[in-house]
C-alpha cells in the first residue's frame, strides 16, 4: 500500500507481452492513469491494443511493471485482481442458458456480496445501461448488440476501481453507442480509471480525456483528443491521408481522403 | 480514495425491483422442479423395491419395509439383500454419473462430454476384461472384487492419462474432448482383441459386464459408491458459481476471479472418481451420463446452484426407471440394465431435442 495521500495511479513501465516468440507489446511504457480518466486506446488492427488489456487482466503472462497503488498487478492473488480490475473481452460472451440478470450475477462472485444487496447491484447496473428490460431473456435469445451491452454490464458491475473495455461499442447502433458512452463518462467522473478500445476515432476525441494511440506494441503518441489525433499521426499509424475538423463544441471529425502515398512506416 | 466514490448509492426503480421479484420466483420453481424430481425419483425407487420377479406382493414388500420381522426369512432375504440394494444401488448410480456427466460438460465446454465419450468406460471394460479374460490385475484380491478394482484402476488412469495429455500439450477442452475420444477407441481396440481370444466362458462374462448390471448390488457396493458421493458432492456444490463462470468462456471466468485450471483439475477428479466406482461396480452404462444433465438443463438452465442438483436427481430418476424396466419389460427376466438405460435414454433424448428445436 502506499503511504501517501496522493491518489492511486496505474503505472505501466517496460511491459514486454510475448505469444511464443512473436513479441506482440515490446517494452512499453505508458505515462500514469489515474482514476477519473477516461482513457481511449486507439491505433490499427493487430497493433496489440487487446493483447495489453488482456496482459493486465492477466489472461496472457507479462513482464514488466503493471503497478496500481503501489500493488503489484502482475503478482497480486486471483481474487485481489478480480476486484481490481474489471475486464470485458473483445469477444461476445458465448450463448449459455443463463438469463442477462444471472450472467451480471455471475460476474460479482468476488466482490462476496449477501444475496439480496448483489441482486439489486446488478439490477442497478443493468437499468444503468438501459438493458433492464432484458435482465430475465437468455442470453442465447439476444441480439448482438444486446449481447455486447450485457458484456459491459459483467464488467461494471464488478465495481472494481479500474475498467478495461475491449471495443464495448462496436456492435451498437447510434444511440447505444451513445448510452454506453455516457454510462462510461459518468463511470469515469464517479473516480474509476477506464480504459477502452476504440476504432471509431471521433468517439474517442469526443468522450475520453486522453488518448493512447498504439502502433506495433508500441505507444505513438498520447495526450488530449486534440494533441493526439492529427493528420500525421494518421498518415503514419493508419496509412491514411486524412483531414482532422475541430467543430463546435470540442467536437473533432476525422475525414478520409484515402490511403497515404506510401504505406504506414 | 474514497471508497464511496467507486460505490454510488444503488439505486433501482420499482420496475427493477419487480424484475427481482421475477427472477426470485423463477428460483424458487427451480428449487420446487428439483423437489418434485427427487419425489418422482424415490417413487420410481420404491417401484423398484416392490417390483420383482418373486412372489412376493406390493403389499408384503412394502410391509417388509418398514416391517422386516412381518416376513418369513426368504421374503426377508429377497427383500433386504436383492432388491432393496438394487434399488439404492440405481439411484446412487444414476446421481453419480449424472453429476460426473455435468461437471465434465461445463468444464470440457462440450454438451456430448460424459464417461463414455471420453473413453472412461471402455477404458474400465478393459481392466475388467483383463481380469476375466486373463486373470491380471490389482495383486492380492479375490476374484469377485478383482473385476471392479481392475475396471477402477483403469478408469481412473484413463482420466489420469488425459489429464496428463492436457497438461503436457498444454490442451484446451476441444483437444481434451479429442484425447479422450482416442483413448476411447484405443481401450475398445485393445478390449477387442482380448474378446478374441478369450474363452467361450470368459467371453459371455465379459458381455454380461459390458452390458451393465445391477445384479451384483450389495450393501457394500451401496456403501461404496454412497461414501464417493457424499465425499465429492459437498466440493461441487461449493464450486457451482465457478463452474457457472466458466459457462461464460475461461477468459470471463478468470476475470472475474475463478482459478480456471484449479477449477477444471479438481472437477475432473471428482468426475473420474464418481464415474470410475459407478463404472467399477455396475459395468458400463450409457446415456444417463448425457441425458440426465440435459434434462436438467432444460428444466432449470444453467445456474449450476441449480443444474448439480437437478441433474443429480434427473440421473437417480433415469436410473431407477431403467432398473424397473429392467426387471419388467420381459417378465421373470432381470435384463442388463446398460440395455433399459438405453431404452429408456433414447426416447427421453430424441423428446428434449426435438422439443427444444421447436422452441426455437
Ligand atoms: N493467442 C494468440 N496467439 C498468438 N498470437 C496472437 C494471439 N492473440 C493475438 N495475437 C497476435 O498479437 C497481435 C496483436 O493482437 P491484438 O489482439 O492485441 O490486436 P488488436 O490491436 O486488439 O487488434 P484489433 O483492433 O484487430 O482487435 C496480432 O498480430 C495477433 O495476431
Ligand atoms: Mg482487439
Amino acid at each position: 500500500m502506499s503511504t501517501t495521500n496522493a491518489a492511486p495511479a496505474l503505472e505501466i513501465q517496460h511491459l514486454t507481452v510475448s505469444y511464443r516468440s512473436h513479441t506482440v507489446l515490446g517494452d512499453l511504457s505508458l505515462p500514469p492513469l489515474l482514476p477519473g480518466q477516461l482513457v481511449a486506446l486507439v491505433g490499427p488492427n493487430a497493433t496489440g491494443k487487446s493483447t495489453l488489456l488482456r496482459a493486465l487482466a492477466r489472461l496472457v503472462p507479462a513482464s514488466g511493471q503493471a503497478r496500481w497503488d503501489g500493488q503489484d498487478l502482475l503478482a497480486m492473488p486471483a481474487a485481489a485482481l478480480a476486484r481490481t480490475i474489471g475486464y470485458m473481452p473483445q469477444s461476445l460472451p458465448e450463448t449459455a442458458a443463463l438469463n442477462v440478470l444471472e450472467v451480471t450475477l455471475t460476474a460479482m462472485q468476488a466482490r462476496d456480496l449477501p444475496a439480496r444487496e448483489e441482486e439489486l447491484a446488478a439490477m442497478a447496473v443493468l437499468e444503468r445501461l438501459g438493458i433492464d428490460d432484458l435482465a430475465m431473456r437468455r442470453l442465447d435469445q439476444l441480439s448482438g448488440g444486446q449481447r455486447q451491452v450485457a458484456a459491459l454490464a459483467q464488467a461494471i458491475a464488478r465495481d472494481s476501481p479500474i475498467l478495461l473495455l475491449d471495443e464495448p461499442t462496436s456492435a451498437l447502433d447510434l444511440r447505444h453507442q451513445w448510452r454506453v458512452m455516457d454510462t462510461v463518462r459518468r463511470l469515469a467522473d464517479s473516480g474509476h480509471l477506464v480504459i477502452t478500445v476504440l476504432h471509431d476515432l471521433a468517439l474517442a476525441a469526443q468522450w475520453a480525456d486522453h488518448i493512447l494511440v498504439i502502433h506495433r506494441g508500441r505507444l505513438h503518441a498520447c495526450g488530449t483528443p486534440q494533441a493526439a489525433i492529427t493528420p500525421e499521426m494518421l498518415r503514419t499509424v493508419y496509412g491514411v491521408e486524412a483531414r482532422v475538423q475541430r467543430c463546435e463544441r470540442g467536437r473533432t471529425m476525422v475525414l478520409i481522403d484515402g490511403p497515404a502515398e506510401a504505406p504506414p512506416a | 480514495m474514497t471508497r464511496e466514490a467507486c460505490h454510488p448509492a444503488v439505486v433501482v426503480s420499482t420496475a427493477g425491483l419487480d424484475t427481482l421479484d421475477e427472477y426470485r420466483r423463477l428460483t424458487w420453481r427451480r428449487r420446487g422442479l428439483v423437489a418434485l424430481l427427487l419425489v418422482l425419483a424415490l417413487a420410481s425407487a420404491l417401484t423398484d423395491f416392490v417390483s420383482g420377479p418373486s412372489s412376493l406382493g406390493v403389499a408384503d414388500a412394502l410391509r417388509g419395509l418398514f416391517d422386516a420381522e412381518s416376513l418369513g426369512r426368504g421374503q426377508r432375504v429377497i427383500l433386504w439383500e436383492v432388491r432393496l440394494p438394487i434399488a439404492v444401488l440405481a439411484v446412487l448410480v444414476g446421481m453419480a454419473l449424472a453429476l460426473a456427466g455435468v461437471e465434465m460438460q461445463t468444464i470440457l465446454g462440450n454438451p456430448l462430454a460424459e464417461p463414455f465419450t471420453l473413453g472412461v468406460s471402455s477404458s474400465a471394460a478393459l481392466g475388467a476384461a483383463l481380469a476375466i479374460v486373463l486373470g491380471v490385475g490389482v495383486p492380492g484380491l479375490e476374484l469377485s472384487w478383482l473385476v471392479p478394482a481392475n475396471a477402477f484402476v483403469f478408469a481412473l488412469g484413463a482420466l489420469m492419462l488425459l489429464q496428463l495429455l492436457a497438461r503436457t500439450h498444454h490442451a484446451g477442452p476441444e483437444t481434451l474432448v479429442l484425447f479422450g475420444i482416442t483413448i476411447g477407441f484405443a481401450a475398445g481396440a485393445l478390449l477387442s482383441l482380448l474378446q478374441f481370444v478369450a474363452s467361450e466362458d470368459a467371453l459371455q462374462q465379459l458381455v454380461f459386464w459390458t452390458m451393465g448390471s445391477l445384479a451384483r448390488a450389495d450393501w457394500t457396493n451401496v456403501g461404496l459408491l454412497a461414501a464417493v458421493l457424499v465425499v465429492t458432492m459437498p466440493f461441487s456444490w461449493r464450486a457451482a458459481r465457478r463452474l457457472t463462470a466458466l459457462r461464460l468462456g475461461d477468459d470471463r471466468a478468470r476475470s472475474f476471479g475463478v482459478n480456471v485450471d484449479r477449477l477444471r483439475l479438481w472437477a475432473l477428479v471428482r468426475a473420474s472418481l464418481l464415474a470410475a466406482t459407478a463404472v467399477a461396480l455396475v459395468g458400463t452404462i450409457g446415456f444417463v451420463g448425457l441425458v440426465g444433465p440435459h434434462m436438467a438443463r432444460l428444466l432449470v438452465g444453467e445456474d449450476h446452484r441449480f443444474l448439480l442438483p437437478a441433474s443429480v436427481v434427473c440421473g437417480a430418476l433415469l436410473m431407477s426407471l431403467a432398473s424397473v424396466i429392467s426387471k419388467t419389460l420381459v417378465p421373470g427376466v432381470l435384463m442388463p440394465v446398460g440395455i433399459a438405460t438405453s431404452l429408456v435414454g433414447l426416447p427421453v433424448f430424441l423428446a428434449l431435442i426435438t422439443r427444444r428445436h421447436r422452441r426455437r
